[in-house]
Formats: structure tokens, C-alpha cells, sequence
């Protein structure tokens, strides 16, 4: 299979190309922020290079011994005088404890024997640390031989690592062995986990605005709908993830919308048919007229009748906006129609009012022409007739002989 | 720009045993620091390019006065210590792994090790592919392809800084490629239409 022949065959050729294109890709994906001048060493332009590393570690730490030993000796046996030493030394200890590493240590004692021997007052100008990182800050310092305590300071995401601040300021002249407190930006750990995002909080907004949320949130979005009255597209909820969680980038986050497919039943009581759809209407109701269930009830109140005495559903339910509401209409009460041939015209009323009856009678006497006395005030006729539904208001006709209906008798 | 640095580098560099200061170094560092960069990046990954780096610069520190223009460029001298520092970096993290992840843990895994830095595009499956063949290349290949292909530095270049005769670099990419195809032949779909 393979050939070692340079010669141009179509595989080669493929191969090369997809090697140039994905260098080519790569070139321009990969970071490359790196500054320079936290890599230099930390002796650069401090002194000479040092042509070897092979130094007898063992020798260095035995005079470092005897040198400290020397110098608690002298400042036990002398007194107290020099404030700074005495004050630095029990500090030195336990506030390089957890920072410093055996390089460090080596470098400053490296100092110690090359200054403390002649002179212990030698001042260094203190070097602006702010934006090295922490590790650049450490060679610095030792390469002064000064001590570091680094204090991790809550910090944004991009200065991890970096110095924020130092104290003594830069410029000021401390003497070897001080110790330099460095504050270096600490991300919170929760930030620092690369990809674990917080959920933000989407109830209330619209479908597009938790989309874009959501995407600056490096999260996805899933969707479901549920009947609601909200404006559509609405977030009701968030299922499963909620507001403050910590996921993995990427995750998906799934919201519950509305579909608006409901509406707040409003008060239609009181009003007649057309004008309760017109309100319907107005509140999300996407019905008609027709769509409305109406059944009528007979009411003695006369101003309910023909308006809606009760709704179902009630007041402030969500009700679907393609579902019929129904409705009760009130109505005229009815009676049927007594037979009133032969009762007297009193009788005759006395009986309709006992049925409900409240209208008005039409009477129409008729001529008694066989001027039976008898037959005076007699019903004769009436309409509606026996057996029909007449409403309470109705009026009614009736008639009887009247002797009396005739023209006076010339006398 | 390869004329400039080494302009550049026989001003700073010329004599031996002259004391060089931060300044000069550093500048004479500065235009190579990409090319370092991408360089520690693609052989190690993550944090561990940024120890090879450090090293490096230690290294190159130290021994800036073993540097003779005459035989190859600053370019070509400080990404042979880079590849050098890496080189060290693999075996000692391979030592640590016991043999257990092996090269091909390295760069394609970079993004998560990287403090949260992600691309800007994600890899596409081809390129996780290609890149893992390059990871099982031996370091030599390996090298050779990083050079030409990665950092498109020229042949002459990349024989410098492999330490190497031009023609060498040729015949170490045409067996690299020829290992390459081996390992991704089946999955090539170009190879079997043209």
C-alpha cells in the first residue's frame, strides 16, 4: 500500500490539500494571546546567564542554614533594634507556605548569599507586578529576592491567574526579603468549570427573547405549548431546568408556552344574546351568534326577559376559545288558554288573572237583539283560543251581548 | 522576515559573551513568538505548552550564546528548542501515563484543559480524524508535518529547525503522508473516485 515514490498520484495530492486546508484551518482557530514577557525568565537583564544549572543544591542548603542560623543568632544576641528584620522573619514563614516552591526558595536564598553577607540594608525598587500572571510575578520577585504571599481575589473570567494588585505599591524601596503581598484574580470555581452555564430566568418573556437568552447562555431551547390565556408564545414555566441551575454548555432547557388557546370568561350576565358574543368576542372568543348555546327560562322578573340570566362557564374561567359557551335566556312566562264560553266577563278575568295574566282585554259588546237579559255579560267569543300558549302580557279579545249595546229605545 | 531577524539577531548576538539585556532578547524572541506558540501548542496541548514554553524560554536564555546565525535562522534555532522542550514533555508525561493514554491525548483535547478557551469553530469530524492520525505519527514524521503543514513554514525552515538537510524534511513528509494514508485510506472517500 504504501509507496515511496514522491510522484504525484491523486491520494497524494488529496492528502496534501487536506493537510494545507486543516493547517490552514487550525492557524486560525487556535489562540495564540500568549504575552511574551510572561514567559521571558525571570533573570532575563537581571544578571549574566548562568552557563550551568548544576549547582550543588545540597552545599546552597547548608549555607542557607548557617546563614539564617547566623543571622537569628546576631539578632538574638544584639537586640531588637531593626524592627523590619525582626518583624519580617516570623512572618516570612507561614505566609509563603502555601505559594512558595523550592525554586523560589533557592532563588531568594541565591540573593541572601550574594547581598546578605556584605550588607543586609540594600533597598530594591519594587517592580509594577499588575498583569503578569501569577507565576511570572513569583520569578520576578524572587529574582529581586523578595518574597511573594499571593491572595486569591474574586475576579472576572479573563484574570484568572493575573495580578491584580500589589502592596507595597511599585516603585517602593524595600529591602531583601520583604514580603510582597500580590492579590491575583480567583475566578469562582463555578465559573472556572468550562462548561457549566447558569439557567437564566425566562418566565414572562416572549419565545424570541428566551431564544436569544438562551443562546447567549450557550444553552438550547425546547419547546411545548399548553393551553393558557397568556399572549401567545408567552414562557408560562421552565420544566425541568429552572432559573439558577448549573448545567453543562449546551444543555437543553425546555420552556413551556402558551398556545393562548384559552380566554378569561368575562360577567355576560344581564346582557342580551348578541351583546354577551360581542363581549366574548372582545375577551379571545373566536365564536358567533350561532355557536352560542342558548336555552330560555320563563321569569316573572320582566327585565331579565330576554336578556342571559345565568352563563356557564362562570365568571373568570378559562374556557377554550373555540368551545360554545352556553347561557340561559330568560323568558316571558306562558299560561294556556282556559275555555271561557259562558262564564261571565268578571268570571272570565278572574280566571286569567289566577293563570298570571297581566295584559290588556279587548271587549267588544255585542248587540243583544233578542233582548235576553239573561245572556247580558256572557263571554261569547275569545281569542287566543282554548288551548293556546299565551304569554302573561298578551292581550286578549273578548265579547259578550250587551242589552244595553243597543241604541237607546225611542221612547 | 526571515532576512530582518537575522539582521536583527547578528546586531544583538554577534559577539560572544556580550551581555545581552531584556529588551534586546525579548525583541529578538518577539517575531518567532507566534510560530513558538502554535509550535507548543500542536505538539503538547493546554497547560502543558505553556510549561514547554517557559522551558523553552529558559533554555533559550540560557544558551542564546550557542546561537550562530550563520548556521540557520533565530526562527528555525528557537522552534528546535521548542520542539526539543516538547519532545521532553511528551516523554515524561508519557513515562507518568504509563503508557496508559498515549500521544493521542494531546491537542484534540485541548479545549476543556485550556481555562475554558474554546474555538471559534468547532472541529469538524474530518479534521478530529486527520489529527489523530497525525498524533500516531512517530515524533520524527510527526515534527516534519507540524512544520510544513501547521506552522507553513517553508522546507528550508523546517530543516533548520529539525537540525536536518532539505531533502531529509522531503523524504520525512512523503513517509509521513504515506503512513497517513495507511491510517485513514479506509475512511478517504476521495481516494477511491479520482
Amino acid at each position: 500500500m504504501s509507496d515511496h515514490t514522491s510522484g504525484p498520484d491523486g491520494q497524494l495530492d488529496e492528502l496534501d490539500r487536506r493537510l494545507c486546508e486543516r493547517g490552514a484551518r487550525w492557524r486560525l482557530e487556535e489562540p495564540t494571546d500568549r504575552r511574551l514577557e510572561d514567559f521571558l525568565p525571570a533573570d532575563v537583564g537581571a544578571r549574566p546567564p548562568v552557563k550551568k544549572r548544576s549547582v550543588p543544591w545540597l552545599l546552597v542548603a547548608a549555607a542557607v542554614v548557617l546563614i539564617v542560623a547566623a543571622a537569628v543568632a546576631i539578632t538574638l544576641v544584639v537586640h531588637r533594634g531593626d524592627g523590619q528584620n525582626t518583624a519580617t522573619a516570623p512572618s516570612v514563614s507561614p505566609a509563603t507556605t502555601v505559594p512558595v516552591t523550592s525554586s523560589q526558595q533557592t532563588v531568594v536564598t541565591r540573593s541572601q548569599g550574594l547581598l546578605g553577607s556584605t550588607s543586609t540594608a540594600t533597598m530594591t525598587a519594587l517592580p509594577n507586578l499588575v498583569g503578569l500572571n501569577q507565576a511570572a510575578a513569583k520569578h520576578r520577585l524572587a529574582s529581586l529576592g523578595l518574597l511573594a504571599r499571593f491572595v486569591p481575589v474574586a475576579s472576572g473570567p479573563g484574570q484568572q491567574d493575573l495580578v491584580l494588585s500589589q502592596s507595597p505599591a511599585a516603585g517602593a524601596s524595600v529591602k531583601a526579603n520583604t514580603v510582597v503581598t500580590v492579590s491575583v484574580g480567583n475566578v469562582p470555581s463555578l465559573v472556572t468549570v468550562p462548561n457549566k452555564v447558569t439557567v437564566p430566568n425566562l418566565v414572562g418573556m416572549s419565545l424570541t427573547d428566551a431564544t436569544a437568552t438562551l443562546k447567549a447562555a450557550k444553552l438550547t431551547i425546547v419547546t411545548s405549548y399548553r393551553a393558557s390565556t397568556l399572549p401567545k408564545d408567552q414562557v408560562m414555566a421552565m420544566s425541568g431546568t429552572h432559573a439558577g441551575d448549573k448545567v453543562v454548555q449546551g444543555s437543553q432547557v425546555t420552556v413551556v408556552l402558551s398556545d393562548q388557546s384559552q380566554f378569561v370568561t368575562p360577567d355576560i350576565t344581564l346582557l342580551t344574546p348578541a351583546d354577551a358574543v360581542a363581549q366574548l368576542n372582545r375577551a379571545g372568543w373566536t365564536g358567533d351568534l350561532s355557536t352560542l348555546t342558548q336555552t330560555s327560562k320563563e321569569v316573572p322578573d320582566q327585565a331579565s326577559w330576554g336578556t342571559i340570566i345565568s352563563q356557564t362557564p362562570t365568571v373568570g374561567t378559562h374556557f377554550s376559545v373555540t368551545a360554545p359557551p352556553r347561557v340561559t335566556v330568560g323568558a316571558e312566562p306562558t299560561f294556556t288558554m282556559p275555555n271561557l264560553q259562558g262564564l261571565t266577563v268578571p268570571a272570565a278575568e278572574n280566571q286569567l288573572r289566577g293563570l298570571g295574566w297581566q295584559g290588556i282585554e279587548n271587549a267588544t259588546k255585542l248587540p243583544n237583539t233578542a233582548k235576553d237579559v239573561t245572556l247580558d255579560g256572557i263571554v261569547t267569543g275569545f281569542n287566543p283560543p282554548v288551548g293556546a300558549r299565551v304569554k302573561i302580557t298578551d292581550s286578549i279579545d273578548l265579547s259578550y251581548y250587551d242589552t244595553f249595546a243597543l241604541p237607546p229605545p225611542t221612547r | 522576515m526571515t532576512a530582518t531577524s537575522t539582521s536583527a539577531s547578528r546586531r544583538a548576538f554577534g559577539a560572544k559573551g556580550t551581555v545581552v539585556g531584556e529588551p534586546d532578547f525579548a525583541d529578538w524572541v518577539r517575531p518567532q513568538w507566534l510560530s513558538m506558540q502554535r509550535l507548543a501548542s500542536r505538539l503538547v496541548g493546554g497547560r502543558d505548552a505553556e510549561d514547554v514554553l517557559q522551558e523553552s524560554m529558559l533554555r533559550a536564555w540560557r544558551r542564546r550564546s550557542t546561537y550562530d546565525p550563520a548556521r540557520g535562522s533565530a526562527q528555525s534555532w528557537l522552534l528546535a528548542i521548542v520542539a526539543d522542550q516538547a519532545r521532553q514533555a511528551r516523554a515524561k508525561s508519557g513515562r507518568d501515563a504509563a503508557r496508559g493514554a498515549g500521544p493521542s491525548s494531546v491537542p484534540v483535547d485541548t479545549v476543556a484543559a485550556d481555562g475554558g478557551r474554546l474555538p471559534a469553530v468547532y472541529l469538524r469530524a474530518a479534521d478530529v480524524d486527520l489529527d489523530r492520525a497525525v498524533q500516531t505519527l512517530p515524533d520524527r514524521q510527526r515534527l516534519a508535518v507540524v512544520l510544513y503543514y501547521f506552522l507553513d513554514l517553508p522546507i528550508v525552515e523546517v530543516a533548520g529547525a529539525m537540525d536536518c538537510a532539505e531533502g531529509t524534511v522531503r523524504a520525512t513528509l512523503v513517509a509521513a503522508r504515506s503512513k497517513l494514508r495507511d491510517a485513514l485510506g479506509e475512511f478517504t472517500p476521495e481516494g477511491h473516485t479520482s
